[in-house]
């Protein structure tokens, strides 16, 4: 036991930051250790120095540790022998005070400084509505539970917490509505979590990443957002919430495909403009995915598809490309893709200027160097642009990937090449599952209900039950009939 | 020796409508027109309707012997023939299964060849569509079924527009007179039709599969019906487009048909449809093949993953030994024969031997668990 410890301060005291000394004066009975880089000093002088010196100068004897609590005003005193418990606690700011008569017992009092340099708001600027709420989560999990919890205001809101990470020792919480969620999915969350053994756990995308269904697909199957409405639907629809300590994402599952292409601007919106939105930004994926490789396999081989009167253009902007159209194609596609990931790196300021430099120049100096033709730089700006509508990062990511592969399908087989890859795609999706839910539902396994709220959205009196996907456990949110009264004609 | 079945690897009675209605539409579709004609004239939409009334009543009889408590083919056959006759029975519906599966591969490939690439060698499409096969059963079933579902769906959306485009050039004279041919014409070309309708037999490899399995029965017919009524819509614009003497001489006339189908931005959308139609064809043949991987390891316990490797090799080294179109061509002829013999000679032969004692047998089986009595023969 005592060994143990002397273990532990030989290592701690190599560091300047490690704090060992007797409390006060050199006579006094008490020996006090710390990280001074955990600790705020200010609590340590008022909540710990101050008492202690007033009962010192009121000559009162302070012998036994357990005393301690008589006259300190903080709510969060230990006391215990057990090491593993000082030193895990003093990892995260406590103070561990010890008697010289008992070495083995510890009163550890909370001095910790959670929030010292933390930002302590967030704008949504990466998943940005013009309507809506701007506040985001942060790096603090105290502060973004403290949002969840801000927003729904029922007993039935549990939280979960839980450690992971040899190294880091990060504070996880599941996130979840009692009596809502179905609780299998909680405990396969729980139980997945558990079993996770990492050493540092940076982000909430890596436990998306360890604890996925199938760790080699490019789709994404927890949902990561920094949006506190989106994490507050989720949570109504039966949604488990995972945050991570020190990320300002979070993650929910399990999810399907088209929570993808959901942005929470569509609740803001009446119903009828963000079906089409929804409508367009599906699209969109299949625009920026299907067009240059479609491109490829027309001028490749099915030059007979094009009208006569549209010939004659796409020959002449082609007129002097030495290329065949795939790699004209891959040339292009690479050069958006260089843009792309220099302006991510990139400072902000700077990227916007490459991004005009890039987009206008190169692309007007390809063309006229003869490397590209004018209408394969319009289809592949508006194809990179059609990516970016999908409101998730990661989503967007995954269809900048998919192109690739059919873009060389289509190069070799032609249509039959895109008709191949896209089947390749739809049966990867068939097979996959976010915790153990499909990830094509409500389409694959079909379920009608649910089409409510997918790839349209309907009113609010068509969304009053869950989505059945989800299987939850109560299955209505409200009162549909109360919200709208069913009237006749000039009644 | 049947082994019990995850519920998660189970699909609800609903998707019985797209097994079925997937795995009858397939390749016959772009062709079908021409035979049917040869004997029954442009009154040959009268034969399909009898063959899908024919069918209807196989369904039937196929639902009568697996809802009385024969789970697949593999029992049915058992309690028909008993253990090793009944064996061998089953081998051999699983070299039909695995044929239909290598022809409609071959056909797929072979038109292909003929309108999109005439100079390209066959091999290379038939190795990508051999892997994409694999991945697809080697998903399991369920995923073979999502294939059939998107295999009717996409096309659904994307194809049956089109077959408006052509009554722009509809002749409905071509109809007319109607009911001019007797009853033996019809019947003659009913039989000639049947042919497009193989595919709902699988149901007896894929029964212990579906969840409630004795509900799914209207979802089986309600897919026979919604194919019959495709086919004979096909038939009557293909009919009102092109004379008798054109047909005789056009091998894919639902392709030749959608050559004149023009849209602002696009014509020759048969490249487009030939592509999507791998849509329609991988169902066929991937339920044919997972048929197949689940009877030989049923019937000789091989693992579904290795027999699937084997199907695989087989179907590319046949399509490599099957070379040109007259060749195909009776290939598919005998398969023809075959599988009438299969659906009108076959299963009614199998259902009066049910009636005899497999019924009896079957039911003496789920009261006393244990061996088979072999008296009742």
């Amino acid at each position: 036991m005592i060994t143990e410890w002397n273990e532990f301060l030989s290592i701690a005291q190599d560091s300047n930051d490690f704090k060992h000394y007797p409390l006060l004066n050199e006579e006094s009975p008490f020996v006090i250790s710390y990280y001074q880089t955990l600790i705020k000093t200010e609590l340590l002088q008022k909540n710990l120095l101050r008492p202690l010196q007033e009962r010192m100068e009121a000559n009162e004897s302070i012998t036994d540790l357990r005393h301690f609590s008589r006259f300190l005003h903080v709510e969060d005193i230990i006391y215990t022998d057990d090491i593993q418990t000082v030193v895990s606690k003093i990892m995260t700011g406590y103070a561990a005070i010890q008697s010289k008569d008992n070495l083995q017992f510890f009163a550890l009092i909370n001095l910790a400084n959670p929030t010292e340099g933390l930002r302590t708001d967030n704008d949504t600027e990466n998943e940005f509505s013009v309507v809506g709420p701007k506040v985001g989560f942060v790096e603090n999990i105290d502060i973004n539970l403290h949002l969840i919890r801000q927003q729904i205001s029922t007993p039935k809101l549990i939280i979960r917490e839980l450690t992971l990470g040899t190294l880091s020792h990060t504070r996880i919480a599941v996130v979840y509505l009692s009596g809502i969620t179905n609780p299998q999915h909680i405990e396969t969350v729980e139980q997945r979590l558990q079993t996770i053994d990492f050493d540092i756990i940076f982000d909430s995308s890596q436990l998306d990443q360890i604890m996925s269904d199938n760790s080699n697909t490019p789709f994404p199957l927890f949902l990561s957002t920094e949006r506190i409405d989106r994490v507050i639907y989720a949570l109504t629809l039966g949604q488990i919430v995972i945050i991570s300590d020190a990320s300002p994402y979070v993650i929910t599952g399990p999810t399907t495909i088209f929570d993808f292409f959901i942005s929470p601007e569509d609740y803001y919106l009446p119903w009828i403009l963000s079906s089409l939105f929804r409508l367009i930004r599906i699209f969109g994926v299949l625009f920026s995915i299907l067009m240059t490789p479609a491109y490829t396999a027309v001028l490749t081989f099915h030059l007979e598809m094009i009208p006569q009167d549209m010939l004659a253009p796409i020959i002449l902007s082609r007129k002097y490309v030495p290329f065949p159209p795939v790699l004209e194609v891959l040339f292009l596609e690479l050069t958006i893709e260089f843009l792309r990931e220099a302006g991510a790196r990139l400072p902000t300021k700077v990227g916007q200027t490459l991004g005009i430099v890039g987009g206008i120049v190169i692309g007007q100096a390809s063309v006229e160097a003869a490397l590209t033709s004018n209408i394969l730089l319009i289809i592949v700006a508006l194809s990179a642009l059609a990516s970016f509508t999908t409101p998730i990062y990661k989503m967007s990511n995954t269809i900048r990937f998919l192109r690739f592969p059919l873009i060389i399908l289509s190069g070799i087989w032609g249509g039959l090449g895109i008709a191949i890859g896209l089947m390749f795609m739809l049966t990867h999706l068939l097979q996959l599952k976010s915790l153990g839910t499909p990830y094509l539902a409500p389409l694959y396994p079909f379920r009608r209900r649910s089409f409510a709220d997918s790839f349209i959205r309907s009113s609010y009196s068509r969304t009053a039950r869950r989505s059945a996907i989800m299987r939850v456990i109560s299955q209505w949110r409200y009162d549909p009939d109360k919200a709208t009264q069913k009237r006749d004609i000039d009644e | 020796m049947s082994t019990s079945i995850r519920e998660s690897a189970m699909v609800s009675p609903f998707f019985v409508f797209f097994l079925v209605h997937a795995n009858i539409v397939g390749i016959g579709i772009l062709g079908f027109q021409r035979t049917i004609v040869s004997h029954a004239g442009y009154d040959a939409w009268i034969s399909l309707l009898l063959a899908g009334a024919s069918i209807h009543l196989i369904i039937w009889m196929l639902y009568f012997m697996l809802n009385a408590g024969s789970q697949d083919l593999f029992s049915l056959h058992e309690l028909c023939f008993g253990k090793w006759l009944g064996k061998l029975m089953s081998f051999v519906v699983l070299i039909y299964v695995w044929m239909a599966a290598f022809l409609i591969l071959r056909s797929y490939v072979s038109i292909v060849k003929q309108f999109i690439f005439p100079l390209m060698h066959t091999w290379s499409t038939t190795l990508i569509i051999l892997l994409l096969i694999l991945y697809i059963v080697a998903g399991g079933f369920r995923t073979v079924t999502g294939v059939c579902f998107l295999g009717v769906v996409i096309p659904a959306i994307l194809m049956l527009p089109l077959f408006l485009f052509p009554f722009e050039y509809a002749h409905p004279n071509n109809l007319f007179p109607m009911f001019s041919h007797n009853l033996t014409a019809l019947i003659a070309s009913a039989k000639d039709a049947v042919i497009n309708y193989m595919g709902f037999e699988l149901v007896l490899f894929y029964y212990p599969f579906i969840k409630r399995a004795a509900h799914s029965q209207k979802w089986a017919h309600a897919g026979v019906l919604i194919s019959t009524l495709l086919y004979v819509a096909v038939a009557i614009v293909t009919f009102l487009m092109f004379s008798h003497g054109e047909l005789d001489k056009i091998i894919w006339p639902t392709l030749t048909m959608l050559k004149i189908v023009e849209i602002p931005i696009l014509q020759r959308l048969e490249f487009i449809v030939i592509s999507l139609w791998l849509f329609v064809i991988l169902p066929n043949i991937c339920l044919n093949l997972w048929g197949v991987t689940r009877g030989m390891k049923q019937l000789l316990g091989i693992s579904q993953i290795r027999s699937l490797l084997l199907l695989l090799i087989s179907l590319a080294m046949g399509s490599y030994l099957l070379e040109g179109t007259t060749p195909l061509l009776m290939a598919l002829d005998f398969y023809g024969k075959v599988s009438l013999v299969f659906i009108y000679g076959y299963i009614p032969l199998l259902f009066v031997l049910f009636l005899l004692w497999g019924k009896k047998r079957s039911t003496a089986r789920h009261q006393t668990p244990g061996p088979e009595t072999e008296n009742a023969r």
